[in-house]
């Protein structure tokens, strides 16, 4: 059996960073990764063995390899830290909601001239409607084990981006889960990630940076490796 | 002169529709015919959008399940989910203004989508949590808007919505409610409820009944289409009243006596604005519910909510007087945009998925 992890990870595409990032840096990291779109229409569930990816090969695969590895059931609740990018998946959540041109007027941003202006109480509702199992489930790993979600790395300035990753880091503090924001530690001025940080796809963090977002977690407290 | 003459006047060539007893006796409730007749040859993909009281919603809907074209200008976000929707009064009318129960607050929206006035014109008011409501669309969400900054965008946001109806549609259908309503006297703000009625404070220095007559009416509404043919001279109007009745009045009469004078000078204006204009028509839906030949059948047990079997008959008459004859121009109400974003999650997701495969190659 292979020396127990130091870290867990759990999340879609943008969680590869972190486990890359945590290679780098010499972390045992054991991951689970499945794509932001099952993770957005819940194929995942938590049970009497913890969380569970559901309805998903890779998932459910990756899940049994982990716990043949590992020797346990509860992988997610075994005592290791997690750091997790569940519950945000915003390429799922955000284009469909920006479709008819909607979007969400922030009290610093510009006054909205153009186009059409749905309310933050509505984007509220819209986010609770497709995160709420995401966040419940959260909220019990959080109970389960030390729990830490990453925000995705502030990569574009598009509409409604920011104002959905707000909300959805909103929901999770309220249910009692850490969130952390790379944006604060690692941000250019302009509160963007710097193009280099990126992968070609302008959208994923590089290994570098994840070890970045690792290094400043740890610096923060949030992980004690 | 000779008994045959003097029997010729106009009566005798009048079609038998102009009689009540062949027209109306003798065929019965439901066998009523050429109630109306579209004096315009609409495109076969003629454009609709719908505005007014409540009773507007449901030409919309009737709209929609017959697949035509509805213009909904100001749709929820896609993928809202129908009860969200519902709770924010999105695909309600062709934009999200809520109720337009008086012609004086058409042309307040009038206004607003031609940009003669701006969102700031309307009065906000803020309530004891903090929370902001228009007063022109008091009730459009459930809790308020969280500042003045996100209201104003809100109003502004609904005004370019309704300047699409005006500018994108063949026909722009508008139901008259009410001529009863309440002003400020301070700034001439129209409210489409009282304050203080669920959302604003009733100041009674500021906040004054008024009963519209049928000059002032007319008045407004002209001004109303006066605009909207500015912004687009091919519009055609489509006028209604509808039949609910009032639910309260603040005129001093009884509420019967109050609704049948707010029903007769609304339908006055718009059987006088359609013979005014030719660009402007009137349908009965008024009188196919609230004439004698129901017997009030179509109204609920409380004498005002109109039963599903009346809607169904008023829409029958609707269609069958409709003429779309005409060529149709393409007009497709699809968004580009939707299929364009679709196609980019799909990549995107492509992309993730291939992140995943190739993390395992990697290991």
């Amino acid at each position: 059996m292979p020396a127990k992890p130091e870290l867990l990870i759990l999340g879609d595409s943008h969680s590869i960073a972190l486990k890359a990032g945590a290679d780098m840096l010499g972390i045992r990291a054991e991951a689970l990764h499945f794509s932001g779109s099952r993770w957005h229409e819940v194929k995942f569930t938590y049970g009497a063995n913890g969380f569970e990816p559901r309805g998903t090969k890779a998932g459910v695969n990756q899940m049994r390899a982990l716990r043949e590895r590992l020797g346990v059931e509860d992988v997610f609740g075994m005592g290791v830290p997690v750091i997790s990018t569940m519950a945000f998946h915003l390429g799922r959540l955000v284009p469909p909601f920006g479709w008819e041109g909607h979007q969400i007027q922030d009290e610093d941003a510009p006054f909205i001239d153009t186009g059409l202006v749905a309310s933050r109480a509505f984007a509220l509702d819209y986010v609770q409607h497709y995160r709420l199992r995401h966040i419940r489930v959260a909220k019990r790993l959080a109970r389960s084990t030390d729990l830490t979600i990453v925000a995705p790395p502030p990569a574009f300035d598009r509409p409604n981006y920011d104002s959905m990753r707000a909300i959805i880091s909103g929901l999770l503090t309220q249910a009692g889960v850490t969130v952390y924001d790379p944006r604060e530690d690692l941000a250019d001025t302009d509160g963007m990630f710097t193009p280099d940080m990126l992968e070609a796809d302008g959208v994923h963090a590089t290994a570098e940076t994840g070890a970045k977002i690792i290094e400043a977690m740890r610096k923060r407290g949030l992980l004690r490796l | 002169m000779s008994k045959d003459r003097k029997s010729d006047n106009p009566y005798r060539h009048i079609a038998p529709r102009g009689f009540w007893r062949s027209a109306v006796s003798e065929p019965g409730l439901f066998g009523l015919s050429e109630l109306w007749t579209s004096c315009w040859q609409l495109p076969a993909d003629a454009m609709f959008a719908t505005f007014g009281s409540c009773f507007a919603q449901h030409i919309s809907r009737a709209l929609i399940s017959r697949k035509m074209n509805w213009l909904n200008a100001e749709p929820a976000p896609g993928r809202t989910p129908p009860e969200l929707a519902q709770k924010y009064n999105y695909g309600v009318f062709s934009a999200r203004t809520g109720n337009i129960y008086t012609a004086a607050q058409l042309l307040i929206w009038a206004r607003l989508a031609s940009g003669q006035i701006g969102p700031e014109s309307v009065e906000y008011w803020t309530d004891d949590e903090g929370l902001v409501h228009d007063l022109l669309r008091p009730k459009i969400e459930p809790t308020g808007f969280a500042s003045d900054k996100e209201a104003m965008a809100s109003v502004a946001s609904t005004a370019r919505a309704f300047a699409r109806c005006i500018t994108e549609t063949d026909v722009f259908v508008f139901t008259l409610g009410l001529t009863e309503g309440w002003i400020n006297r301070k700034t001439g703000q129209s409210y489409s409820i009282c304050p203080g009625t669920g959302v604003g404070t009733f100041d009674p220095e500021a906040h004054v009944f008024h009963n519209y007559t049928y000059p002032e009416i007319m008045r407004d509404l002209q001004a109303a289409l006066d605009i909207m043919w500015d912004m687009n001279p091919d519009l055609r109007i489509l006028l209604t009243v509808s039949p609910v009745p009032l639910v309260a009045t603040a005129s001093g009469d009884h509420v019967l006596v109050a609704t049948q004078y707010s029903k007769s000078v609304l339908r006055a204006v718009a059987g006088d604005m359609a013979r005014q204009h030719g660009a402007v028509d009137y349908f009965p839906s008024y009188e196919i519910i609230a004439a004698p030949p129901t017997r009030a059948a179509f109204f609920e047990p409380n004498m005002r909510g109109i039963a599903r079997d009346g809607v169904d008959l008023v829409m029958r008459h609707f269609f069958a007087g409709l003429d779309l004859s005409g060529a149709a121009r393409g007009r497709d109400n699809s968004t580009e945009a939707r299929q364009q974003a679709e196609e980019e999650m799909a990549r995107e997701d492509l992309v993730c998925e291939e992140m995943i495969l190739e993390k395992f190659n990697a290991s």
